[in-house]
């Protein structure tokens, strides 16, 4: 797996995060959204797999994301175009992408505002997509993870009147076919959580924190009967 | 005082009647493609090009193959060849374009025209807008960047004797027509629009171009074929009249309404429309959600028995056969007992030949597909997959599947594509339901893509769609494998559709030299079979061009071959009378030398009638390895 964005994501201990994105971008490069013709729709996958957890791609035709008008060059639309983009052009898409999934989705658990933190694959796997990709040609995609509590039991998903074309929404649980929702800019819907377990899970923030302590404690821990021990040798 | 009417009325008919007088040391030879030759002070310049080789300068408008070989034809050795600057290397060395094209034909939506030049051709003059060029006798001629017809055309200005003349090569036919429309395919940029959805794309650029030149007041154009225009300023009026009255027709019955919205269906309008310019578009029709037991799985459709059993309408990758597999994991679905493929394209086909092997159920199609699923390389349509399909069982038109408490009825329904099909579906407990593919969708019809070949005729295309949609039982639905819903037209809705469509196949007929529109949009009118094959070296192989006669007269078709080295042909000029709207073809057995180089080469053929000439018209690949 290339390089991340995640990895310069904030937070005292990245190991965890590093780790759930990696997880997400494998499991997204090689079952990920079903799209179809990707200049379309825009595609919005949710996946209801871990209560407690929503996992959430958005899948981008990126010609679409060029904030200039780009000159008609060949296959300006097409696979080859994204192929063939230098690493400050994917740089930019990926900020548009970004920027993009913010101003065009919103997502809500009960009365809290979420905002997804998009993981993207590094820059040679949006060039080249693996073999097997589910990825549709000249597209690449953003995952990020977003955790509800247990009191929590609806998302809504608003999508902006702003987006010029129709979003296929698509909801995945376990052992049930996918859901589809065709939504109109301006759209939104609702969709029923499965219950988060009791102890709602820390998010990766707090765990890196406990994390973080409970090696210190050891270390304060250790120090502490070090210094027992060597008075108790003297 | 009785008189004077009359003189004047003699004196206006004399006026329309004089032919276009070209300066003295210009001349101008009409032929498959013009040529005008100006001599002076022992310089000797041709636009286009000429039979008559050793030319000291040879102008190019464009890059097209006719013209590269005409113009190669005047240069002889020494001469001068200017050309576009924007595709001079490409000029100078073809050879690795049509190396790639063999694999880059494949999975293709960029929906440009083939007719690229074959052998290289130096250009010694790249020239672009604003650029002079010295000819004879002090000429200068001035470069205007007019692009169009083709991306990278020019128009030469040249001013003598008090006279502009514009040589405008294809951007601009006598009456104010075009010789073809799908030419203009491309991507829309500013609309967000790429080459595949992009009908007409670049006919907001002919209009500027034709604006641009307009403003330069010429006095007369010398387009590459056909007559010299002598009313310049009427003729470009009259063409953006033409290609805006066909624009409006197109988007307001556009499918793509339901995609991509009234912004960019109206930023791609008012780039052809004018920029204030109100853009119509077609409201969306009754849909409603899919049944139970029709399943969305990316442009997979998956009808479900009530036993568990499935079958399958198109697998177009990775993501809906990863989705079909998960279905069996988890049980959702029995066992796949069949798959119908709708038409080729290649994110409703990719999948289709390894979903068949690993579950072992048969791939169903209605002829005009399964050729293109068995043999994709010997096609050239767009969006082809190169994942054959080991073998399909052909439906015919109207044939019946019963499969579970299901009767499937096959279809051609040739809608989005000429190679396509539908599938009728019904079970007692509900409405009948027409599987259409891509061809509508609730904002109107799916015709964006002309190297689709969408054909205007009553017997085939969506004329034939339309009427079979017009013969489904009442109460039917129509579905799109793009398109979560069920819906339908009202049938006052299909006979706007069908009006508007008619409309448009005039206006297209208005727009062209042909006797018959279909010309206009059909590239592949006349094209070989296979595209693409393979041939080793001391092998023999044959070649087969196709016709389709859309005229409404039988046609004479004269065909004379030009092929590569290391490749002959038993016979190289055939001739053959096709009846009228009918097809016809004829075969070429091919030698390959047993010395032939490695490689891929290219075989063109002109083909003439009594009313058109086209040099290097139609072309195949044969790699030899």
């Amino acid at each position: 797996m290339s390089s991340i964005h995640a990895d310069t994501t904030t937070g005292p201990d990245n190991t965890a995060m590093l780790t759930r994105a990696v997880v997400v971008l494998t499991f997204f490069v090689l079952a990920g959204p079903a799209a179809g013709h990707p200049a379309l729709y825009h595609y919005l996958e949710i996946n209801l797999l871990e209560p407690g957890e929503v996992s959430v791609y958005v899948t981008f035709h990126a010609p679409e994301l060029s904030t200039g008008v780009a000159p008609l060059e060949e296959d300006i639309f097409g696979r080859e175009w994204l192929a063939t983009r230098d690493d400050v052009s994917l740089a930019a898409l990926v900020e548009n992408a970004d920027r993009f999934a913010g101003e065009v989705f919103s997502f809500r658990f009960g009365d809290r505002n979420v905002v997804p933190d998009f993981a993207f694959p590094g820059f040679e796997t949006i060039r080249r997509p693996p073999a097997g990709s589910v990825v549709p040609d000249g597209c690449f995609s953003g995952a990020a993870t977003l955790v509800y509590e247990r009191a929590e039991t609806d998302l809504m998903i608003e999508f902006s009147a702003t987006a010029e074309k129709r979003l296929m929404l698509i909801i995945n649980r376990p052992a049930a076919f996918p859901r589809v929702i065709d939504l109109e800019p301006g759209g939104h819907f609702s969709l029923a959580l499965p219950e988060a377990p009791a102890l709602s899970r820390p998010d990766p923030d707090r765990k890196a924190i406990l994390f973080s302590g409970a090696i210190t404690l050891l270390l304060l821990l250790t120090l502490a009967l070090m210094r027992r021990r060597r008075a108790c040798l003297r | 005082m009785r008189m004077f009417p009359a003189i004047l009325l003699a004196l206006l008919a004399t006026a329309t009647t004089l032919p276009a007088e070209l300066p003295d040391g210009f001349r101008f030879e009409k032929g498959a493609l013009n040529s005008v030759t100006i001599e002076g002070a022992g310089q000797r310049l041709v636009v286009y090009g000429s039979a008559t080789p050793n030319a000291d300068q040879v102008l190019m408008t464009h890059m097209r193959r006719d013209l590269t070989e005409f113009a190669r034809a005047a240069v002889g050795t020494g001469g001068r060849v200017a050309a576009p600057r924007s595709v001079a290397a490409f000029l100078g060395d073809p050879s690795a374009h049509w190396t790639a094209w063999w694999d880059k034909r494949n999975d293709y939506y960029d929906q440009q025209v083939t007719r690229l030049p074959i052998a290289p051709l130096a250009v010694a003059d790249p020239v672009g807008d604003g650029d002079r060029l010295a000819g004879p006798g002090g000429l200068e001629f001035r470069v205007l960047e007019t692009p169009g017809y083709t991306r990278e055309g020019i128009t030469y200005l040249v001013e003598v004797d008090g006279k502009k003349i514009g040589f405008s090569g294809d951007l601009i036919l006598a009456g104010g027509r075009v010789p073809d429309l799908y030419s203009f395919q491309d991507a829309i940029p500013e609309a967000k629009i790429g080459g595949y959805h992009g009908y007409g794309g670049r006919l907001g650029q002919l209009i500027r171009s034709l604006e641009k030149l307009a403003a330069e007041k010429p006095d007369l154009l010398v387009p590459i074929r056909g007559e010299i225009i002598t009313d310049p300023q009427g003729d470009i009026a009259e063409l953006i009249r033409r290609v805006r009255a066909i624009y409006a027709n197109y988007l307001s019955t556009n499918a793509l309404n339901w995609y991509f919205k009234e912004e960019r269906l109206t930023a791609a309008g008012r780039l052809v429309l004018g920029a204030e310019a109100e853009v119509e578009l077609m409201d969306y029709s009754e849909h409603v959600e899919l049944p139970d037991w029709c399943k969305h799985l990316g442009t997979t459709k998956l009808l479900l028995a009530g036993d568990g059993s499935g079958f399958v309408l198109d697998c177009g990758g990775p993501g809906p056969l990863g989705d079909l597999r998960k279905a069996l994991a988890d049980g959702l679905v029995t066992r796949i007992e069949g798959i119908f493929v709708t038409h080729t394209h290649n994110d409703h086909s990719a999948a289709v030949a390894e979903a068949a092997r690993e579950f072992g159920c048969p791939v169903y199609a209605v002829a005009e597909v399964a050729d293109v699923l068995e043999n994709p390389g010997a096609w050239f349509l767009p969006g082809t997959s190169a994942n054959a399909v080991d073998e399909v069982t052909v439906l015919a038109d109207g044939e019946k599947l019963p499969w579970k408490n299901y009767e499937l009825t096959a279809h051609f329904f040739p809608g989005q594509m000429y190679n396509h099909g539908a599938l009728l579906v019904e079970r007692s407990d509900h409405a009948p339901v027409f599987f259409i593919g891509d061809s509508f969708s609730p904002s109107g019809i799916d015709d964006y893509c002309l190297m689709n070949r969408n054909l205007m005729r009553d017997d085939t295309g969506y004329f034939l769609c339309f009427k079979k949609v017009r013969a489904l039982p009442a109460g039917s639905w129509l579905v799109n494998q793009h398109i979560p819903h069920l819906f339908r037209f009202t049938p006052e809705r299909l006979d706007l559709l069908e009006s508007r469509y008619r409309e448009r196949a005039d206006l297209i007929n208005a727009l062209t030299p042909w006797d018959d529109p279909n010309f206009a949009i059909d590239e592949r009118w006349a094209s070989f079979y296979p595209y693409g094959q393979e041939i080793e070296p001391g092998k023999e192989g044959s070649l087969e061009l196709r016709f389709w006669n859309h005229s409404v007269r039988d046609r004479e078709i004269r065909v004379k071959l030009h092929l590569p080295e290391g490749v002959s042909a038993a016979r190289s000029e055939v001739s053959l009378t096709i009846p009228a709207r009918r097809e016809g073809s004829m075969t070429f057995p091919l030698s390959i030398a047993d010395d032939a180089k490695p490689g891929v080469s290219v075989i063109t053929a002109d083909i003439a009638g009594d009313d058109f000439d086209l040099k290097q018209w139609a072309e195949a690949l044969v790699k030899i390895e």
